[in-house]
C-alpha cells in the first residue's frame, strides 16, 4: 500500500474558461432553482400557457406575465412571477421521507431480480422526483397506481409533492452551491424539468404545482416536427446538469414524434470523503458471488496526521460487515454492506426499511483498517417493466388517466429510463483530514480489520431525513 | 495604467460570447478586491451566473458590460473583512503593504454609502468613464463626480493617502 502524498500549498493556475463557463450555467440553473424553491418573496415559477402574452423582449416582467427565460436551439423555458407554495405539515416531511426509503429497497430487489449477478445502480430519489411529478398529473386508478408504487399512498399527490420539496430543501441544505470553488461540503445539484409539445393545451394547475413543488423548468418543444431538435434540446438540459457525466437521457427510439411530454430529473453530487484513503499499488483479489475471484483496484484507511486510525460507525454481525463512511461536512454518508453468508441479491431481497433501521441502530464507531474497491460503475436503465411490477402497470396501458395533465388527447407513459454513474475513489483532501475524528479515538482500542472483498451494497444517504440518493449493488468492481 | 477600451458590446451578443469577453475582466477586477485568485474566479462566475439567469433583460442593456461589473465588486466586497489591518507607518513600507493597503481600502470601500462605493469601483476599479459610470448607475455625470469627490475624502481620512499612489489611478487633485 502506498500512502498519500503529503498536502502541499496549491499554486494557482487559472481555470479553463469553458469549465467556468459550464460552471456560471449551472450556478444560474441553481439561482433559478433556489427563487422557485426558496421560501418567502415573490419567486419566479414557470408555467406554461399559450404562446400568447410571452414576452420577448428584455424588460422586466409584471407579476403573472410569462417571460422566455432560457433557450436551448429550438427550445424555450417560460416563467413567471407567482406567490411561493406553504410548506407542508411535518407528517407530510415524515411520509415522504418513509416512502422513499421503502421505495428505494424495493426498486433496488426489483432490478436485482430481473437479471443475474450483475452490478446495479439507481438513483431512487431521482426516479421519485419524477414518478411523483408525474402523478400530479394523473387521476384514478392511474394515480393510485403510481402511489403505490412510490410506496405512499397515505398521501395525496399534492402532499407528497409538498413534502418532496421539503425534503429536497432539507438534503440540500447542508451542500455547497453549485459553481463554486469551495468544495469543503458535498456538492449537490437537482433539476427538473418538463419538455411539452408546442400546441398541447397543458392543464396551467398541473404545470404551476410542478414548478412551485419541484421548481420544475418548463420547456416548450416541438416532439412531432423536430423530434431530432427536441432531443438535443434535452440532453443538452441533461449534460449540463450532470456536468457532463450523462450527455443522453434516452435511447434512440425512446420517444418518437407522438410524445407529447418528457418530465425530466437530473441530480449531480460530488463529496470527498472526511478521511483520506489510500490507493493499493496492486490489484488484489475481489471474491466474485458467482465464485472466483477477480484482480481489482483497492483503497485502504490511513491515519490522519497525529496518527489515529480512521474511525466510523461499524456493526459486523453473523449476516453482514455494515460501515458508515461519511463525507465532509457529515451530512451525507455512504452505507457500505457486505453480507456474510447469503448472496447480495438475496440480502437486497430481505432488507426492509425497519431491517435497514435495525442494521443503522446497530452501528457505532470504532477505529478500523478497512480496504474495499475503487470503482466506477454506469447504468442504462430501462423501467417500465419494472415499475410495472411495482404496482404502476396502469400508467403504461391505453386506459391510463392523464387528465390531470391535458383534457386531451388521452396521454400514457411511454418509457421510464435512467442513467446513472458512480465512481468511488480514495480521493479524500487533506482537509478532510484534519476534521478531527482522531480526538475521540482510543489509542488502547485494537484496530478492526474490514476488507470488503465480497459483493456488496452500496448506500449514499442523507443523515437526517434517510433519503437515499444512489443506490448500487456490486457483485464485480471490475466489470 | 489605464486599460485599452474594452471591446464595444454588440447588441445581439448572445451570453456565450458575452461571458468570454467579460470573463478576464470580472475577475481582474474581483481579484483586485479580494486578492484571492480562486475566490476572484468563484465571484466572476457568480456575476455572470447571475446575468446569466437574467440574460433576457441584461442583454439589452447599453450597460451590461457595468452590470456585471457593479454585481462582481459587490460580491467581492462580501468576502473582504469589515475591520481593517493597521497600515505600517510610511517609513517602514514593504511589499507586503500593498496586500494589507488592499485589504484597508477594500475594508474602507465596504463602509462606503452604496451609491459612492459603486462609483468608486466602476470608475478607478474597473475602469469606466465617468460617462458610463453615470449611465451604469442612472445618474448624471455630475452626480458621478460628486460621489468621487465625497468618497476619496471618506477613503482619504480613513487610509491615508497611500491609496492613492500605487492602488487608484487618475485621481482627480
Amino acid at each position: 500500500m502506498s500512502s498519500l502524498p503529503e498536502p502541499t500549498a496549491p499554486r494557482y493556475s487559472p481555470t479553463n474558461p469553458e469549465e467556468l463557463l459550464a460552471r456560471a450555467k449551472r450556478r444560474s440553473a441553481a439561482i433559478r432553482r433556489h427563487r422557485l424553491v426558496g421560501a418567502g418573496g415573490s419567486l419566479a415559477v414557470a408555467v406554461a400557457v399559450a404562446l400568447g402574452g410571452i414576452v420577448l423582449t428584455g424588460r422586466a416582467a409584471k407579476p403573472g406575465q410569462i417571460v422566455v427565460s432560457d433557450r436551448i436551439g429550438a427550445a424555450y423555458e417560460v416563467t413567471a412571477e407567482q406567490a411561493p407554495p406553504a410548506a407542508p405539515a411535518a407528517p407530510v416531511v415524515k411520509g415522504v421521507e418513509s416512502s422513499e426509503v421503502a421505495f428505494s429497497l424495493e426498486l433496488l430487489s426489483r432490478l436485482a431480480g430481473s437479471g443475474d449477478s450483475n452490478n446495479q445502480l439507481v438513483s431512487p430519489s431521482s426516479l421519485a422526483t419524477a414518478l411523483a411529478m408525474l402523478e400530479l398529473g394523473a387521476a384514478g386508478s392511474t394515480e393510485q397506481g403510481i402511489a403505490a408504487t412510490l410506496r405512499s399512498e397515505g398521501l395525496s399527490a399534492s402532499q407528497q409533492a409538498a413534502g418532496w420539496h421539503s425534503l429536497a430543501t432539507l438534503v440540500a441544505a447542508g451542500t455547497s452551491p453549485v459553481g463554486t470553488n469551495a468544495a469543503r461540503r458535498p456538492e449537490l445539484d437537482v433539476a427538473n424539468a418538463v419538455w411539452i409539445q408546442q400546441g398541447l393545451a397543458v392543464r396551467s394547475a398541473f404545470v404551476r404545482a410542478l414548478s412551485s413543488e419541484f421548481g420544475t423548468g418548463v420547456w416548450r418543444v416541438d416532439f412531432e416536427n423536430d423530434l431530432a431538435g427536441a432531443l438535443s434540446a434535452i440532453n443538452q438540459w441533461t449534460s449540463e446538469n450532470t456536468k457532463g457525466l450523462i450527455k443522453e437521457l434516452f435511447s434512440p427510439g425512446a420517444l418518437d414524434g407522438q410524445t407529447r411530454l418528457v418530465l425530466a430529473d437530473a441530480v449531480f453530487f460530488h463529496a470527498d470523503w472526511a478521511y483520506q484513503f489510500a490507493t493499493a499499488v496492486r490489484p488484489e483479489p475481489f471474491h466474485l458471488g458467482s465464485g472466483g475471484t477477480e484482480a481489482v483496484p483497492f483503497m485502504s484507511s490511513t491515519p490522519d496526521s497525529s496518527g489515529n486510525p480512521l474511525t466510523v460507525p461499524l456493526s459486523i454481525t453473523h449476516r453482514y460487515t455494515a460501515v458508515e463512511l461519511p463525507y465532509v461536512g457529515h451530512q451525507l454518508s455512504a452505507l457500505v454492506v457486505m453480507p456474510t453468508r447469503s448472496s447480495l441479491s438475496s440480502f437486497v431481497a430481505s432488507l426492509t426499511p425497519a431491517s435497514l433501521n435495525r442494521l443503522l441502530g446497530g452501528l457505532s464507531s470504532r477505529p478500523i483498517g478497512l480496504t474495499m474497491p475503487t470503482f466506477t460503475l454506469r447504468s442504462d436503465n430501462h423501467l417500465n417493466p419494472t415499475l410495472s411490477s411495482m404496482g404502476m402497470s396502469a400508467a403504461f396501458g391505453p386506459g391510463a388517466d392523464f387528465s390531470g395533465i391535458a383534457a386531451s388527447p388521452p396521454l400514457s407513459v411511454q418509457t421510464v429510463e435512467q442513467r446513472a454513474y458512480l465512481q468511488v475513489t480514495p480521493k479524500g483532501t487533506t482537509a478532510a483530514a484534519a476534521t478531527g475524528v482522531g480526538v475521540s479515538t482510543s489509542a488502547v482500542e485494537v484496530l478492526q480489520r474490514v476488507v470488503i472483498d465480497h459483493p456488496f451494497l452500496f448506500l449514499v444517504r442523507d443523515n437526517a431525513t434517510g433519503a437515499i440518493l444512489f443506490e448500487s449493488m456490486i457483485e464485480n468492481p471490475a466489470s | 495604467m489605464t486599460e485599452a477600451a474594452a471591446p464595444i458590446a454588440d447588441e445581439k451578443e448572445e451570453f456565450d460570447d458575452f461571458f468570454v469577453r467579460m470573463l478576464p475582466r470580472t475577475i481582474r477586477v474581483a481579484r483586485r478586491l479580494t486578492g484571492n485568485p480562486w475566490t476572484a474566479e468563484d465571484v466572476a462566475v457568480e456575476a455572470l451566473a447571475r446575468a446569466h439567469v437574467r440574460w433576457a433583460r441584461v442583454q439589452p442593456l447599453p450597460w451590461r458590460d457595468a452590470w456585471v461589473l457593479k454585481v462582481a465588486s459587490r460580491e467581492a466586497l462580501r468576502h473582504v473583512p469589515r475591520q481593517p489591518p493597521a497600515p505600517a507607518p510610511a517609513h517602514e513600507r514593504d511589499d507586503g503593504d500593498d496586500v494589507v493597503l488592499r485589504i484597508a481600502l477594500a475594508a474602507a470601500l465596504v463602509r462606503l454609502p452604496r451609491r459612492q462605493r459603486e462609483t468608486i469601483v466602476l470608475r478607478y476599479l474597473c475602469d469606466l468613464p465617468e460617462a458610463e459610470v453615470a449611465v451604469a448607475l442612472g445618474v448624471s455625470a455630475g452626480t458621478v463626480k460628486t460621489h468621487i469627490h465625497r468618497a476619496l475624502a471618506a477613503l482619504r481620512a480613513n487610509i491615508g493617502t497611500d491609496f492613492e499612489e500605487g492602488y487608484v489611478h487618475e485621481l482627480p487633485a
